[in-house]
């Protein structure tokens, strides 16, 4: 039933999009061929072809994924005496392992709740009405969800923190000595990021889903009886109840994991899973518990992935698909105006504040110079830009930070060599035969280290990679080898619909015009997927440039990342520190925020599940 | 009776159990509807029939009160209704693409009208099987809607909008997306149906045959105005305007001028001087209409022309002659005859003739 109605399906979760004609799609070479010099071989090659493409990503994943996971779970085993359970059942019953999940779960829940509450309006809003500056409006939703953690954590302190401009604002006005608004370290400050990271989650899965709905089924309930409440409960939320429940889950998935906001700005106080890993890790060199640790937050991403891709594949039930030139309308009675307007003020406000207070933070003198008691004047300054580049202790062990922009630099191309070259071919292998048994297998592989946390990659590196024979420790591969284990399912949901979105009648004519399966793909395959390469490359490069919690438990003291460097400042104490945490912070949100403009531009419309 | 004299019979407003007066409505700067007025009689059914985008489906949107005109009103029984919302409005509505609700069974759809009102749960079992019988689905209760075929679909959509004993009945091109073959029954049905349920209902099509045979009165649109109102009879034998011609499809238009010959009144065609019936002057739009022809000379008009094209239609055949103007190019014209009539064949001459009393229709330009 599904498979014959796929066209009309919503596929957000790209994985089961395949255009109709995909059974056609792997007949381009000519099925006769005359001239068999090596019959044999070639059938093989022929048969095997999707097989050979994806050895090398398989290779990869098995490992720098699944061998570093074994370690893992062997590390949190080895030291059990009394069966294999004992580990686990000992950190369950442990009452500081049960807060720190029990944490986890709570932050994560009020979070997702909150992002209902804010996103699910405002899906409403993008998916139902036409108004000036949408597209805009859309785009910039956008920008947050791509945001560094460093950067967001950075951006919201410059805002709400002890420093921030609410606070020097509010004890100018009153002549406060010390900040009114505490928020930093609070349940609060984490809750306002994550809500301010996933609301793009809501208003896109839930907005692209509403936007083409059918009206005619509302209005259709309500020419039947029903009022607007009656046909919001009967019909409307009935419908979009799978989006927003696999939205909610993916939402969920993200608080659950998340690791840089919960540092930075929930402090020593708080801790979920992922930041105890990284505590015990790091400072406690505890590796078996935090090994423990790491399988039982895996064990959760896993089942609730797997609750994810269900509901997913629910909602690509059959139903009618509209345009969105039919579904959407223009805003006409004033009270509707009022409140659209304001709640898309609200939105950019809420979405773009704190970055253009850490941008404007970031070049503004509020503090006397280091060394200097006497009052400063406030004003414009570049100072923490100029003091990237000066090693002012004079320390043989100070990393300057523009060493740390080369190396993110660096390590950011790397990731997109390594990604591109795995996912390519991977991309290649899914297009063809959409439907086969081994893609259908293989893709929810390629997509696992999606549902695996970022400190959890790095602990297995840590664990697995540092002894024969692969010991990786001092490679410069390292680290970009776990940003492309991150990065990897992105470019891979980027690339693979491009690629089945080419018909296979342009292959099949370039067959018959005399093009050999290479130039086929060099003529035809590669220019079309042009874009989707240049998408994949800049996923690629700004996931890498922005990651943190891989890199804050396997990058070297003398080589470090940019955000590990706005991290080490930011733990800093004194004005000029968190000045060029804030200065660094914002060349990477620049950084970022284009790359984010520029596949928005280039992403092909509706596709991808990104 | 054109729009005007329409308005004329203001006095008998009174009889129509809807009216829409003025009604405009423009979407973003583009103007929908343009001055709709029209009205229905209780049990009657009434066809709006016009080009796609021509606002047809607008029309049903406002009546529904799913849309608000920006000016003219709408009224039931003599009221305004712009202000009830549509839920209370009491009218069915069917959509084109039937808006069935995809998570919901065959019985869950067409119960949906039901819960609004205090049914009992028996009462509403009852109707739900009523309604599958009037429409030829017994047993299909429990049927998934995304299973069912493009007819089976349209008659469940019917019976959802028929169940909540609606007072006005819409149908949106309801046959549209069914195969040409299954229409003329469908069409059958929908008729017997409503007329059974003794059913005032409005139908949206932009096929004429449709509209034909299921209609009591036509409501000719075009471009957000009405062209025409009037029975099928009357709409095909007195086509309004040159517009209501060719959506008719009749083809023989050609220009023309009137004047004096002799001591006559004449239309100057390419054909040479047709004798003038009614009342027009300057330049006009000829219609030679092509089922009012014999071959002969019976008729005072003749016509000979060279045979081009002719094709077998069962009770008709259709002629398509080349008859040497009198002005420069050669004219093509089409007629219609019984099919018992021997026709010469293909290249040969044919002589025929019309009468210009009831042949002819003239569009002043």
């Amino acid at each position: 039933m599904v498979t014959s109605l796929d066209r009309d399906c919503v596929t957000l979760n790209s994985k089961k999009s395949p255009s109709p004609t995909s059974k056609t799609r792997n007949s381009w070479q000519p099925e006769n061929q005359i001239k068999l010099s090596l019959p044999h071989l070639q059938t093989i090659i022929k048969n095997n072809i999707a097989i050979l493409l994806w050895l090398a990503p398989l290779v990869f994943l098995l490992f720098f994924y699944f061998f570093p996971l074994s370690k893992i779970l062997g590390v949190s085993i080895a030291r059990s005496e009394s069966g294999l359970l004992t580990p686990f059942l000992d950190a369950l019953t442990s009452s500081s392992v049960q807060s720190v999940i029990g944490f986890t779960f709570w932050q994560a829940t009020l979070s997702t709740i909150i992002t209902l509450i804010l996103g699910i309006p405002g899906a409403y809003l993008l998916a139902r009405y036409r108004f000036k500056g949408k597209s805009l409006f859309r785009a910039l939703t956008g920008i947050p969800f791509v945001m560094p953690t460093l950067v967001v954590a950075a951006a919201f302190n410059t805002l709400i923190g002890p420093r921030g401009w609410v606070n020097q604002t509010l004890m100018d006005l009153f002549n406060l000595t010390l900040p009114p608004l505490q928020l930093i370290n609070t349940l609060s400050a984490i809750l306002i990021a994550h809500v301010f990271y996933n609301t793009t989650i809501v208003l896109r899965m839930v907005g692209d889903f509403w936007a083409h709905l059918d009206p005619h089924l509302e209005q259709a309930a309500r020419t039947l009886g029903a009022n607007r409440w009656q046909t919001l409960i009967r019909v409307t939320l009935p419908l979009l109840l799978p989006v927003i429940a696999a939205a909610a889950l993916l939402v969920f998935i993200f608080d659950f994991t998340s690791f840089g906001v919960i540092l930075i700005l929930g402090g020593p106080k708080f801790a979920t899973i992922e930041v105890e890993i990284y505590y015990q890790t790091i400072s406690l060199f505890n590796l078996p518990l935090a090994a423990v640790l790491a399988i039982i937050q895996l064990l959760c991403t896993l089942g609730l992935t797997i609750i994810y891709t269900q509901l997913v594949a629910r909602f690509t039930r059959p139903l009618s698909q509209k345009s969105t030139l039919s579904s959407q309308r223009s805003i006409y009675s004033w009270r509707s105006k009022i409140f659209a307007t304001a709640f898309i003020l609200a939105m950019l406000l809420y979405f773009t504040l704190p970055l253009i207070s850490l941008a404007a933070r970031s070049v503004t003198r509020l503090e006397p110079d280091r060394g200097q008691h006497q009052i400063s004047t406030n004003g414009l300054t570049f100072e923490f830009y100029e003091e990237l580049s000066i090693n002012r202790r004079g320390s043989y062990f100070y990393v300057p930070p523009t060493r740390a922009i080369l190396t993110s630099l660096g390590y950011a191309l790397g990731t997109v060599v390594i990604t591109l070259l795995l996912g390519i071919p991977a991309s290649i292998a899914l297009s063809r035969k959409i439907d086969s048994k081994l893609n259908r297998i293989i893709d929810p592989i390629i997509m696992l280290p999606l549902g695996t946390s970022a400190v959890t990659l790095g602990l297995g590196f840590i664990i697995a990679l540092n002894h024969p024979p692969l010991d990786l420790r001092t490679s410069p591969l390292l680290i970009p080898i776990a940003h492309s284990l991150v990065a990897l399912p992105f470019v891979v949901r980027s690339l693979s619909p491009a690629l089945s979105s080419i018909q296979p009648r342009l292959r099949q004519s370039a067959a018959v015009l005399g093009a050999s399966p290479g130039v086929i793909l060099r003529r035809i395959d590669l220019p079309l997927i042009g874009r989707a390469i240049l998408v994949a490359t800049i996923f690629a490069f700004t996931i890498s440039l922005g990651e943190f919690g891989a890199t804050a438990l396997i990058s070297r003291p003398e080589y470090p990342t940019i955000p590990i460097m706005i991290y080490r400042f930011i733990s800093q104490p004194g004005g000029i520190n968190y000045g060029q945490a804030l200065a660094l912070s914002t060349i990477l949100m620049i950084i970022t925020a284009t790359g984010m403009l520029v596949i928005e531009r280039f992403r092909m419309a509706d596709i991808g599940e990104f | 009776m054109n729009v005007s004299e329409w308005q004329i019979l203001g006095n008998f407003r009174d009889m129509w159990i809807l009216e829409l007066n003025q009604i405009k409505k423009n979407f973003g700067g583009k103007i929908a509807l343009n001055g709709i007025s029209f009205g229905v009689n209780e049990g009657e059914i009434i066809s709006i029939l016009g080009p796609s985008g021509c606002g047809k489906s607008t029309i049903l949107m406002i009546i529904a009160g799913l849309e608000v005109p920006d000016e003219g009103d709408v009224l039931w029984k003599g009221k305004s209704i712009l202000n009830v919302p549509p839920h209370q409005r009491g009218f069915g509505l069917m959509f084109q693409d039937y808006a069935l609700f995809p998570h919901m069974n065959v019985e869950d759809n067409i119960a949906f009208g039901l819960h609004f009102n205090n049914h009992s749960k028996e009462e509403i079992q009852k109707r739900v099987s009523d309604l599958l019988m009037t429409v030829r689905l017994r047993g299909f209760e429990q049927r998934d809607i995304n299973t069912l075929s493009g007819g089976e679909q349209q008659r469940v959509a019917l019976a959802r909008s028929l169940a909540p004993n609606p007072q006005l009945v819409m149908l949106d091109e309801p046959i549209a997306s069914i195969d040409r073959s299954l229409r003329e029954h469908l069409i059958g049905e929908i008729k017997q149906i409503l007329q059974e349920l003794r059913l005032t209902a409005i139908y949206v099509t932009h096929d004429q045959e449709e509209a034909f045979s299921i209609s009591d009165r036509i409501v000719l649109m075009r471009n957000g105005t009405i062209e025409q109102i009037g029975t099928a009879r009357e709409i095909y034998n007195k086509p309004i305007s040159l517009f209501v011609a060719k959506f008719l499809g009749f083809s023989n238009l050609m220009r023309g001028t009137i004047g004096k010959s002799i001591k006559k009144d004449v239309i100057k065609t390419p054909l040479g001087e047709i004798p003038l019936m009614e009342e027009v002057s300057g330049n006009v739009n000829v219609l030679i209409r092509p089922d009012r022809a014999e071959i002969g000379t019976n008729k005072p008009f003749p016509i000979t022309g060279r045979i081009v094209k002719k094709s077998f239609r069962g009770t008709t055949v259709r002629v398509e002659m080349e008859v040497d103007s009198k002005q420069d190019n050669k004219v093509d014209l089409v007629f219609e005859f019984t099919s018992i009539i021997q026709v010469p064949k293909i290249g040969e001459q044919i002589l025929v003739s019309i009468d210009p009393k009831n042949a002819i229709h003239l569009f002043p330009e």
